[in-house]
């Protein structure tokens, strides 16, 4: 899995998910799939964080820093319908970032399979 | 044009305490503020506690609203309305729809912080009948004196309908006159420093004052959304108006000392555990949070860094200069403050104290040495009830306090000292 979407346990109730690249080398590649499902920058004054929202008030903050990707989601959502929609948003990231997924109805055992929910992991111990 | 006069926020110099159009404002998140109308509604009772609290929204309120009259230059009642709705929204209290005329009318709110976030909370395990949005309902009452030029306390609100019971779909008010007239409570800018010692700095002083001004930086650019909610830190933030919180808190101490002094004493405790949540929750969340990685880094299990960190963070949301002085890891931690945003309202409205009364200061403080000394933050630790009592109220990391000066007191400067707990 190329992304994956944990809980982020926050304070609101499942409105926080850590997005996770495989590969931070592929932040570019995310950020062009998020332009590509209808992200766009909404940058936040003295905020040093890429911002991003669409027109559903879902929104992207990404720190380039540590490559940390949070994925909120709009509290517009029914608390029930929260995860779902925190799935559907990471698959349709996945299609825009592997476009060939999106053309393969059989999936073959290279194809990228569909998100599930994960707990948030542990952060990597600091390299000092 | 009221939300740009929000932005204008001004600081008393060297002490971190902030006022809009002269009236002293904090930042407080969802958490706090409903954990604190609860222990109202339990230590007074549902009635008395409606009541102070509309009343206590009303005086706050009527400051601020006075303020903004005068700062924006209103003249007909229907513009001082607008504003104070404009107002209310950018300062993430919701949307109120005020229709009244000199006698009163009514109003309606959707997305209110305390209804909304309620529910939000715990609206699918509890059920509430009486309403919440006691804010709301006396910022209406002031809207109403202010626009009409109004004596303070000769306008009430009610509120009639409200979304956290299941049946209403928005919140609804009757606004309507009283024979009262009340001395409002007002502290200004200047009343307020001319109360205040002189400043002072601390340990670490560098990196504490970068953090609260990275942090000043980014609230100075957040306001309510199209529905006047503010969602920030991974909360739901207010700026809101001390004077609510302070008028509340002691009133509530005051009127329980007047039947027993041990009852006055268990609304303290109280109003401390208000400030143990803030200090979880709200420093917690913050650190936990995307926007504090992008402008500090990580947090780190490292305790010092942590109790700094929350300095600059009580510094930012205008809880006053918190300022390390003295710091033993996982034994004794003193912090000293000038003043917090409880005392000086204190002082100027009900003499000095005779024992300390920095609530927010004492709970907080202890919850921050929770944070420092027994989160592993490395683990993105789910930052729940669960972890709350384990940290709070568990064993095998406790935490007491004492503060050998107090602001409210008439001392030049307010003193915590917390240390661990030895069985």
């Amino acid at each position: 899995m190329s992304l994956a979407l944990s809980r982020q346990q926050g304070c609101l109730r499942a409105l926080q998910y850590r997005l996770t690249l495989e590969d931070s080398a592929r932040l570019p590649a995310f950020l062009r799939a998020a332009g590509d499902t209808g992200f766009h920058a909404a940058p936040r004054p003295g905020l040093p964080a890429l911002r991003l929202v669409d027109d559903n008030e879902h929104e992207l903050i990404i720190v380039l820093a540590s490559a940390r990707i949070q994925l909120r989601v709009s509290y517009l959502v029914p608390r029930d319908e929260r995860e779902a929609c925190a799935l559907a948003l990471t698959s349709r990231f996945i299609d825009a970032m592997h476009p060939a997924r999106q053309d393969t109805p059989a999936r073959d055992a290279h194809a990228e399979p569909e998100p599930s929910l994960g707990e948030e992991p542990p952060r990597m111990p600091d390299a000092d | 044009m009221a939300t740009d006069a929000l932005r204008e926020r001004s600081w008393i110099d060297g002490h971190d305490l902030m006022f809009v159009a002269d009236t002293q404002v904090v930042y407080h998140c969802h958490h706090f503020n409903l954990f604190f109308d609860q222990t109202i509604d339990d230590a007074l009772g549902v009635e008395e506690s409606s009541r102070l609290k509309s009343r206590a929204a009303r005086e706050a309120s009527r400051q601020l609203l006075l303020g903004l009259r005068k700062r924006l230059d209103l003249q007909t009642p229907a513009e001082v309305i607008r504003a104070a709705e404009s107002a209310f929204a950018a300062m993430g209290h919701g949307r109120l729809h005020i229709n009244v005329s000199a006698e009163g009318g009514e109003a309606s709110g959707e997305y209110l912080h305390y209804g909304y976030s309620w529910k939000e909370k715990y609206g699918a395990v509890v059920r509430r009948s009486h309403p919440i949005d006691a804010f709301a309902t006396g910022f209406i009452a002031a809207t109403t004196e202010v626009a009409f030029s109004l004596d303070p306390g000769a306008i009430e609100a009610r509120e009639i309908e409200c979304i956290v019971s299941r049946a209403a779909s928005r919140c609804r008010f009757l606004v309507y006159r009283t024979g009262e007239r009340v001395q409002p409570a007002a502290l200004t800018e200047s009343d307020c420093a001319n109360l205040l010692g002189s400043s002072f700095t601390g340990l670490d002083e560098e990196r504490v004052s970068a953090i609260a001004s990275g942090l000043k930086e980014f609230t100075a650019g957040v306001a309510g959304d199209d529905r006047g909610l503010i969602q920030a830190f991974g909360v739901f933030v207010t700026m809101h108006l001390a004077s609510y919180y302070n008028r509340i808190s002691f009133d509530a101490v005051h009127e329980m000392g007047k039947i027993d002094a041990s009852l006055a004493a268990n609304v303290e405790e109280l109003l401390r555990e208000s400030g143990r949540q803030c200090g979880f929750n709200t420093f917690g969340g913050i650190l936990r949070s995307a926007e504090w990685e992008s402008l500090v880094g990580p947090p780190r299990s490292d305790p010092k860094e942590i109790v700094t960190s929350c300095l600059g963070i009580a510094r930012a949301l205008g809880f006053g200069h918190w300022t390390l002085h003295e710091f033993e890891p996982g034994e004794r931690i003193v912090v000293r403050t000038p003043a917090t945003y409880e005392t000086s309202f204190y002082r100027r409205t009900y003499g000095a104290s005779s024992h300390p009364r920095c609530y927010i200061l004492q709970g907080a403080m202890v919850a921050v040495a929770h944070l420092a000394h027994g989160v592993v933050w490395e683990e993105s630790p789910s930052f729940d009830e669960a972890l709350y009592q384990r940290l709070l109220h568990g064993t095998d990391n406790a935490w007491d306090w004492s503060m050998p000066t107090c602001h409210t007191c008439g001392d030049t400067f307010s003193e915590i000292v917390v240390t661990r707990r030895r069985s």
